[in-house]
C-alpha cells in the first residue's frame, strides 16, 4: 500500500489514459522512439573519411586504386559534353578485385569528386584506358588498368591546384530478394585523397581536324 | 465485445496465412536453378537452343588493330569456335570465360575490335573468334568457356554450357577476323 498523497506509477498511468486527448498525446510520445529507430536515428554515426596520400594503393573493396592526379580539359576523345561544360578527369591505376567484370560508368558507387568542382553528375560519366587510348567498358577481374575517370563539369578557367577525390568503400553483397545474385554496395567508410593538377594525358586527346 | 474478438481472430488468421504462404514459397518453389551441360573441345555440344563446337584458344599479349597491335597489361585470349541454333536465328546472350578461381571475364567490346558474338541460324553454322582480355595468372589456372544462350531471369530455370579450353600461347599478335558461314557438315 502506498501512502496517501504520493504519486504511484499506477496513478500516473490512470491519469494519462483517463481522457482521449491524453491518450493521443501518450500514443504520439510512444511512437517517437519507434519512428527515430525506423529512420535510422539510433545507428552509429558515419566515420569521418580517412585521408590517404596520392600515389598510395587504397583497397576500396571493389577496386584496388592508386590515385595519381587530376586534369581539366575539353579536348578529350569522349562523347557527352554540352555547351559550357568541360571534362574533369582523375588519373588512377585500377584493379577490379571482385569475381565479375564491373561496368564502371554505370551507377558507380566508389568515386566522388569534392565540392571544388561543379560536376554535372555524381558518378563517373566515362572511363578511358590510358594504355590503349580506348574506352574502358568492363573492368575485368584481376587486370590493372591505367585509366582516366571523367566527369562533366561547368567550365573551370582557373582550376584549383589540388582536388579532393572521395573513394567510398564497397562490399560484395548478396541481394536480399534473390539468392545467388550479388552487387557492390557502398558502406559508410570512405577515403579522401588530394590530387595535384596536371596536364590531360595525350593518349586520350581528340585528334585535331586537318 | 464478441464482434471485436472475432475481428482480432480474423486479422491474426490473415497474418498467419500470409506467413505460411511466404514460408512455403521460400522453401518449396524452385527459383533461379540452372542445368549445366559440360562439353569438350572438338565435339558438338547442345546448350539450350544453341549448338556449339569449340576448336581451341590462343593467348598473346598483343592483338592486331587497324593502327597496329594493342598490348594488354595481361593477355588477350581468342577462342576459335563455330555455332548454330536449334530453332530460329539468334545471337547467344552471353559467352564468358571463367578461370580456375571462379573469376568471370566478358568480351572487351569497347576496344572497337571484332571478336563479339555473332548471329547464327537453325543448323546454319558460322565460325569465328571470340576475344577476351584476362590477367596472365588466369590462363595458367585453367580457363573454361561458359555459354548462356538466353537472358537469365531469376525466377525461371535456364541452361548453361561449360567447355574447358586448351590455351596455346602465341608470340605474334592475335588476328581477329569476322565470322564466316560454313558449308553443311563443316565445323
Amino acid at each position: 500500500m502506498s501512502d496517501a498523497g504520493t504519486i504511484t506509477a499506477q496513478a500516473a498511468l490512470a491519469w494519462l489514459v483517463a481522457t482521449w486527448p491524453r491518450r493521443l498525446v501518450l500514443a504520439v510520445l510512444l511512437l517517437v522512439p519507434v519512428l527515430v529507430l525506423a529512420l535510422g536515428g539510433f545507428r552509429a554515426a558515419d566515420p569521418p573519411p580517412r585521408d590517404v596520400a596520392a600515389g598510395m594503393p587504397t583497397d576500396t573493396g571493389a577496386y584496388l586504386v592508386v590515385p595519381h592526379s587530376y586534369f581539366v580539359s575539353d579536348e578529350i576523345d569522349a562523347y557527352g559534353l554540352e555547351d559550357g561544360q568541360t571534362w574533369v578527369g582523375v588519373v588512377v591505376d585500377l584493379t577490379n578485385q571482385g569475381p565479375e567484370p564491373i561496368y564502371l560508368t554505370f551507377n558507380d558507387k566508389t568515386f566522388r569528386l569534392g565540392d571544388e568542382v561543379a560536376a554535372a553528375d555524381d558518378s563517373v560519366y566515362e572511363a578511358m584506358r590510358l594504355d590503349l587510348g580506348a574506352r574502358l567498358g568492363d573492368a575485368q577481374p584481376g587486370l590493372t588498368y591505367p585509366v582516366a575517370l571523367l566527369w562533366r563539369a561547368e567550365a573551370m578557367p582557373d582550376p584549383p591546384a589540388e582536388l579532393t577525390l572521395t573513394m567510398q568503400r564497397t562490399v560484395w553483397t548478396e541481394w536480399s530478394i534473390e539468392a545467388g545474385y550479388y552487387t557492390w554496395n557502398a558502406t559508410a567508410d570512405s577515403y579522401d585523397v588530394g590530387l595535384p593538377l596536371t596536364e590531360a594525358p595525350p593518349q586520350i586527346l581528340a585528334e585535331e581536324d586537318e | 465485445m464478441r464482434a471485436r474478438w472475432g475481428l482480432a481472430a480474423m486479422a491474426a488468421a490473415a497474418v498467419l496465412a500470409g506467413g505460411l504462404a511466404n514460408a512455403a514459397d521460400d522453401a518449396l518453389l524452385p527459383s533461379g536453378w540452372t542445368t549445366t551441360v559440360r562439353g569438350a573441345e572438338g565435339e558438338d555440344v547442345v546448350v539450350g537452343n544453341l549448338q556449339v563446337h569449340v576448336h581451341g584458344a590462343t593467348a598473346s599479349t598483343r592483338v592486331d588493330d587497324l593502327d597496329g597491335p594493342l598490348t594488354s597489361p595481361g593477355l588477350f585470349v581468342a577462342v576459335d569456335l563455330s555455332y548454330a541454333t536449334t530453332d530460329a536465328w539468334a545471337t547467344p546472350e552471353v559467352i564468358v570465360l571463367i578461370d580456375g578461381d571462379g573469376r568471370e571475364y566478358s568480351d572487351p567490346s569497347n576496344l572497337g575490335l571484332s571478336g563479339s558474338t555473332w548471329l547464327a541460324g537453325p543448323d546454319i553454322w558460322f565460325r569465328g573468334d571470340l576475344l577476351f582480355e584476362v590477367p596472365a595468372d588466369a590462363v595458367t589456372s585453367s580457363l573454361t568457356l561458359e555459354i548462356r544462350p538466353e537472358t537469365a531471369v531469376a525466377v525461371l530455370p535456364s541452361t548453361i554450357g561449360q567447355i574447358p579450353l586448351t590455351v596455346t600461347r602465341a608470340e605474334d599478335p592475335l588476328e581477329i577476323g569476322s565470322d564466316t558461314l560454313l558449308a553443311e557438315g563443316e565445323r
